[in-house]
């Protein structure tokens, strides 16, 4: 199972030539260009993640991420929490494989223990987020129908709409959803915002992006606030990015267990 | 240089240093603890907790290839002032050399993948003054360790030049397992016969030998491969709990018997071997050790005969069990086979052998964002005894955390869990991270 940080800060990057749409494109090829966009072969970010309970209750975590695309296209990433003190120094390390499950490895720093982590559970929630593992994914292209149904300006921003349905049997089997609904940005084929159908068709989550920026040194652009939210409980996760690096060489050594452990 | 003198030279020399690169950085928690037991009849025993502790943390990263830690823990405790200490948990310098890092000083070592316990973890020695809590109370060893990485492989070697035992249960806690009471009386060796009342004394514990021959190693190769973790260790040093030699001496006529007993550590060797994987959502780990004893022969029945142990399990996450709520369910199972046989009884103070065929769950369940509930329990089989704790956990603010947990223990009398069956307690703890 990978988190893709890309997909994890769901900042999805710019294409320069998004904002000229030829014609009206179709659902594929609109998801083709963000998948295109999003493409990096490393990234380093620190970032704030708030866990927001329905009665307005807070939690903060602090966290680095750090990731890498490998030459056959599969990913690493490296998650270390900053803060608060009883959970700094948790790490976790997934392994993306082509030929079998994923590697994930959680680290806790209280048991002093590095622990696998079964690959299949992606409906599980992500260190107590509204994230699963399933939302932090990397788009799957192939494993879902993409609809464009319609456009859109959100918060002055032209997007479109493009519906996402699972075809791929084995993703109908794992997902915890039955469609997505996708607000893609025009000019810089940024996710701006995303609904969460259940599989039994009900609106559960939204996921909202915003403060766009260009990303310092990068001729990328990224969404530097994130809130994924249950629309039935009213309880949210907010992620607002604090540092952000692309392509700045970070190596492979970081997605060892033996960095995973290493006290930061 | 002695332990204490080592350990102190390296706190100090974490709170000199300064660099350029950046300031030490201070953690740590503050934690209020509180038990109460719902028996309480044996006033000669300490019967609560109402402590607190200051635990302080400093780092300092010198650099990419030095960082030094040292941990410095205050407890209090009103009800039990036998447990009161200032304590170096941990100091030690961290040097990163290529493909080798280097750890020496004073520190915790926390070996295997089981939960219940783990046969390969023979290095660290616990604080098991109280039996039920040993949660972060393992002792730091002072010791060098070295681990060399190539690829998915990595070799760890440990070297400990001196011993550290484990911390017993003082003879006034509720967890001071009992000796029996009585004893045969070998004028009537019949059974059903009447047995004399026996009366303890205690010698101070038999250390080992300051020096080489006190010296402790150990070696593990841990690698990772197609989707498996899996390690193979040796382990050369000695137990960490205390054999009891027994001298018994019979008034002339039988009436009276005096039993002088005196711990002593022994050494022994263990091999060991460990592995985890996962298939889809379903998670499965093993762990086992062999040890050899100093008593190969099965001659002296205070030292611990040949034996292994190991423990198998199995963790699954069901998913939206209740909406929004994920059930995480853990079961081992927990073997101890004598080889060669020798049918050997062990007493409650063996607290090696407690888990010689038992069964372990857990399982826990997030009631909201920030709450949990847990229910472990483990039941042994051949000796028909249990401990069943359940707890909640309650996020109150960042890094403060307020948990409660409910122990129920059971059993026949001489079985473990059974021999502390009035031991039943609610456990409240209160912590602050920083």
């Amino acid at each position: 199972m990978k988190i893709k940080y890309s997909e994890f800060t769901v900042a999805f990057a710019l294409i320069t030539s998004a904002s000229a749409w030829a014609q009206t494109p179709t659902g594929r090829e609109v998801m083709e260009a963000y998948k295109e966009q999003d493409r990096t072969e490393d990234t380093a970010s620190e970032m704030r993640m708030s866990i927001i309970n329905a009665r307005g209750g807070t939690r903060e975590r602090k966290l680095t991420v750090w990731s890498i695309t490998r030459d056959n296209d599969t990913e690493m990433q490296l998650i270390r929490f900053l803060a608060p003190a009883d959970v700094k120094g948790t790490g976790f390390l997934s392994i993306e494989n082509l030929d079998r499950e994923d590697d994930n490895f959680l680290y806790l720093p209280a048991l002093r223990k590095t622990r696998r982590i079964a690959g299949s559970d992606k409906q599980d929630r992500f260190v107590g987020t509204h994230f699963t593992y399933e939302d932090l994914e990397s788009e799957e292209l192939d494993a879902y129908t993409y609809a464009l149904i319609g456009s859109e300006t959100l918060d002055g921003s032209d997007t479109w709409i493009v519906e996402a349905v699972p075809t791929d049997p084995d993703k109908i089997k794992e997902t915890a959803y039955s469609k997505r609904e996708l607000w893609i940005s025009k000019d810089h084929a940024l996710i701006l915002q995303a609904k969460y159908f259940d599989r039994e068709g009900a609106y559960v989550k939204r996921l909202r992006a915003r403060d766009v920026r260009q990303v310092p040194g990068a001729n990328k652009w990224r969404a530097y606030h994130l809130t994924m939210e249950d629309v039935l409980k009213g309880s949210k996760t907010v992620i607002e990015i604090l540092t952000y690096d692309i392509d700045q060489g970070v190596s492979e050594d970081y997605f060892t267990q033996r960095y995973l452990t290493r006290r930061g | 240089m002695n332990r204490l003198m080592f350990s102190v030279l390296l706190v100090l020399a974490l709170l000199a240093v300064r660099t350029a690169e950046g300031q030490p950085r201070l953690g740590g928690f503050f934690e209020y603890d509180n038990i109460t037991y719902f028996e309480n009849e044996n006033r000669q025993k300490i019967n609560g907790r109402n402590q607190v502790i200051l635990q302080t943390d400093v780092r300092h990263d010198a650099g990419t290839m030095v960082n030094m830690f040292s941990s410095l823990e205050f407890r209090y405790d009103q009800a039990d002032p036998t447990r009161n200490r200032v304590f170096l948990d941990e100091a030690y310098v961290d040097l990163y050399l290529g493909s080798l890092d280097l750890r020496v000083g004073r520190q915790v070592y926390a070996w295997g993948r089981a939960d219940l316990f783990n046969p390969t973890d023979n290095l660290t020695a616990w604080d098991y003054s109280d039996i039920l809590d040993t949660e972060a109370e393992k002792l730091g060893l002072v010791s060098a360790r070295a681990n060399y990485y190539v690829d998915n492989w990595s070799l760890e070697v440990v070297l400990a030049p001196s011993f550290s035992p484990s911390v017993w249960p003082g003879y006034d806690s509720r967890w001071w397992p009992e000796l029996p009471a009585f004893i045969e009386n070998p004028a009537y060796p019949q059974q059903g016969s009447p047995r004399l009342k026996a009366r303890y004394e205690f010698a101070n514990e038999a250390l080992p030998d300051e020096g080489l021959r006190s010296m402790q190693y150990a070696l593990k190769l841990t690698g990772f491969l197609r989707g498996w973790d899996f390690s193979v260790s040796w382990f050369d040093g000695f137990d960490d709990l205390p054999a009891l030699h027994l001298d018994t001496t019979f008034d002339s006529a039988f009436t009276s018997v005096l039993v002088e007993v005196e711990p002593r550590y022994h050494r022994r060797r263990a091999v060991g071997a460990d592995a985890a994987t996962t298939f889809g959502s379903l998670g499965v780990h093993g762990e086992a050790a062999y040890y050899l004893t100093e008593d190969w022969s099965g001659t002296d029945p205070a030292i611990d005969d040949p034996y292994l142990q190991y423990v198998i399990g199995a963790d699954y996450t069901l998913t939206n069990v209740f909406p929004e709520k994920d059930l995480f369910l853990l079961v081992e199972w927990s073997q101890e086979v004598q080889v060669p046989d020798r049918n050997t009884v062990y007493r409650l103070t063996d607290l090696n052998h407690v888990f010689r065929k038992s069964l372990f769950a857990k399982a826990d369940i997030n009631l909201d964002e920030f709450s949990k509930v847990t229910v472990s329990g483990v039941y042994n089989i051949e000796t028909e005894d249990w401990w069943l704790q359940s707890g909640a956990n309650w996020s109150i603010a960042d890094g403060l955390e307020l948990r409660a947990n409910l122990d129920l223990l059971g059993g026949p009398d001489g079985s473990f869990f059974g021999g502390f069956k009035e031991n039943k307690r609610l456990h409240v703890r209160l912590k602050y991270s920083f």
